[in-house]
């Protein structure tokens, strides 16, 4: 069954040897990849990357082994996860010398400029960064010209024009890219079980509380 | 309203709000973290990398696979070739009878022949006197040789017939195949859709045509076109004359050494055609009814192993109707049945 035409077509490009095709494979996939293995290796930038540059290469190697059965990203995510094991294999064995996530200067002030003002309690901290991170994947899972438009209109604050102009099609596309985009994000949080809530800490239902699609 | 309209308006209603509550989530999570720039551009430098070495890799795998297919494809064009030219043509025809022992050399060794058995291109066959045999080659050609005979089988359509009697049957074959020959020392003998036997010693070469036309050339060059029912002979001079007709005990050990006749599911009618054309019979009715009854009759039961003559006598015996057998002809009528 193939339930992917996009993904394999982008995959029968970058097959041929089409230049283009690397560029928006590289555009489209290194971010989303990136944010979904900074946190498995306890934001460790260099670890990140240095998986991401592994993983795509292989998924690189073996893009004539993808048949479109599921998303090329929950493919691309399956080989990182194997990277993933093996990573934390190797690291079980290295020397006790390890340097804490906290103890990373560029993630302690990353971790600090997120922290706001009026969630100055950890619980709530917790949470907070907790959801924005499950609305991170959830657009990270979305087809990427939804998740763009979705941030360049409702976090950037752009208008319909604007966010037409960005991404370079008419302004009735880009309105109809919104709405099934809106649809879209709906479905996945609900599918997830996340609801909105004036208290953002209420916002996370237990089942969720380390949950990563 | 109906009760439908009313939940589908607070169904719009439920999504919309959900709608907004995604959106107030997304805007509390602000935009994705994205990657460093300078992670990026490292990560991007060796992706493409990578990704040119794998694009060149499979043009390689693609390139050399085309390749093996070509050779591969050209190996067995060449292989092919090979046996038709060599090994195919090298099988000209199959024994399908044989009395007493035949000897054929073969790539310089002598074997005995035994049924079955295939003939190929530059086999000696030595007949020796009392023995016969039958063969017959794929493309319908049937050749029977009576001992003492001594023959080359030097090509596929071309029989050099040194010594000894061969009778060449050629009417079942393709009108468009090559013609097939046979010489002698004295004359070359080329048919033309017919039956004919020829009969090779030192001295002269005799040929006897049953069916159709034959051209025989002599070795100085003569030559003379003989029809059904004539006969000549060359000698060792070259000349060419004709000789009486060929009576009918002529073909008697010709039609002995005829093919088994199939009769399995056949009609009477075809049954009779084959053998009254293999004993160079006339096939008549006594009547249309006598006809349509043949034409009806399906035989049944294994090949018959006799000589044509006997052989319609034979199938005869199976139903009700019979046959007055003469020289030139087989009448069939209804049987007539004697009361006791």
């Amino acid at each position: 069954m193939n339930d992917h035409p996009g993904d394999r077509e982008l995959v029968r490009a970058l097959l041929r040897g089409q230049r283009q095709s690397f560029d928006l494979f590289f555009t489209d996939y290194f971010p989303r990849l990136y944010r979904f293995v900074l946190p498995r290796v306890e934001r460790d930038a260099a670890a990140a990357e240095d998986l991401c540059q592994h993983v795509l290469g292989r998924a690189i190697r073996s893009l004539a082994t993808y048949r479109g059965e599921a998303s090329l990203f929950t493919w691309v995510c399956q080989i990182a996860r194997n990277e993933l094991s093996r990573y934390w294999e190797r690291r079980k064995y290295e020397d006790a010398n390890v340097l804490h996530i906290e103890d990373d200067s560029d993630i302690r002030a990353m971790l600090e400029s997120v922290a706001a003002p009026e969630c100055d309690q950890p619980e709530s901290q917790r949470l907070r960064s907790e959801v924005s991170r499950l609305i991170h994947v959830a657009l990270d899972h979305l087809p990427q010209h939804y998740a763009n438009a979705l941030e360049l209109k409702y976090i950037d604050g752009l208008s319909v024009q604007e966010v037409a102009a960005r991404l370079a099609q008419p302004v009735t596309a880009t309105q109809s890219v919104l709405a099934r985009a809106r649809i879209a994000l709906r479905d996945v949080l609900e599918s997830a079980g996340i609801t909105a809530s004036e208290d953002l800490a209420t916002a996370i239902p237990g089942r969720l509380t380390g949950q990563v699609p | 309203m109906s009760a439908h309209e009313r939940t589908g308006s607070r169904d719009t209603g439920l999504n919309l709000d959900r709608e907004r509550q995604a959106l107030s989530l997304l805007r509390r999570a602000g935009r994705r973290v994205a990657p460093p720039q300078d992670a990026g551009e490292r990560v991007r430098a060796a992706l493409l990398e990578t990704w040119c070495d794998e694009v060149r890799r499979r043009r390689r795998v693609k390139y050399r696979a085309a390749l093996a297919a070509g050779v591969a494809a050209l190996a067995l064009g060449a292989g092919a070739w090979y046996w038709q030219q060599n090994v195919a043509v090298m099988r000209v025809a199959h024994v399908t009878r044989l009395s007493a022992p035949v000897t054929v050399m073969r790539a310089g060794a002598s074997q005995r022949m035994s049924e079955p058995f295939q003939l190929r291109t530059g086999d000696s066959i030595h007949v020796p006197f009392g023995s016969s045999l039958a063969a017959q080659r794929g493309d319908g050609v049937s050749l029977r040789i009576s001992g003492p005979a001594y023959l080359v089988w030097d090509a596929p359509n071309r029989l050099r017939l040194d010594e000894g009697r061969v009778y060449v049957d050629v009417s079942r074959r393709d009108a468009n195949a090559e013609p097939f020959e046979v010489r002698t020392p004295l004359a070359r003998i080329e048919h033309i859709g017919t039956r004919f036997v020829a009969e090779a010693t030192a001295f002269r070469v005799r040929v006897a045509v049953r069916d159709g036309h034959v051209r025989m050339t002599s070795t100085n060059g003569a030559a003379l076109g003989l029809r059904r029912g004539q006969a000549a002979e060359a000698i060792a001079n070259g000349q060419i004359g004709w000789l009486s007709p060929p009576g009918h005990s002529e073909w008697e050990w010709v039609d002995a050494l005829a093919p088994p006749c199939g009769i399995e599911g056949r009609s009477l009618f075809d049954v009779l055609q084959d053998l009254a054309r293999e004993a160079d019979l006339e096939l008549a009715f006594a009547s249309p009814d006598v006809e349509r009854r043949a034409r009806e009759l399906t035989l049944h039961g294994p090949a018959l192993d006799l000589p044509p003559r006997a052989a319609i006598d034979a199938v005869l015996d199976t139903t009700d109707l019979d046959a007055d057998l003469t020289l030139q002809r087989v009448l069939l009528r209804k049987r007539v049945t004697t009361s006791t």
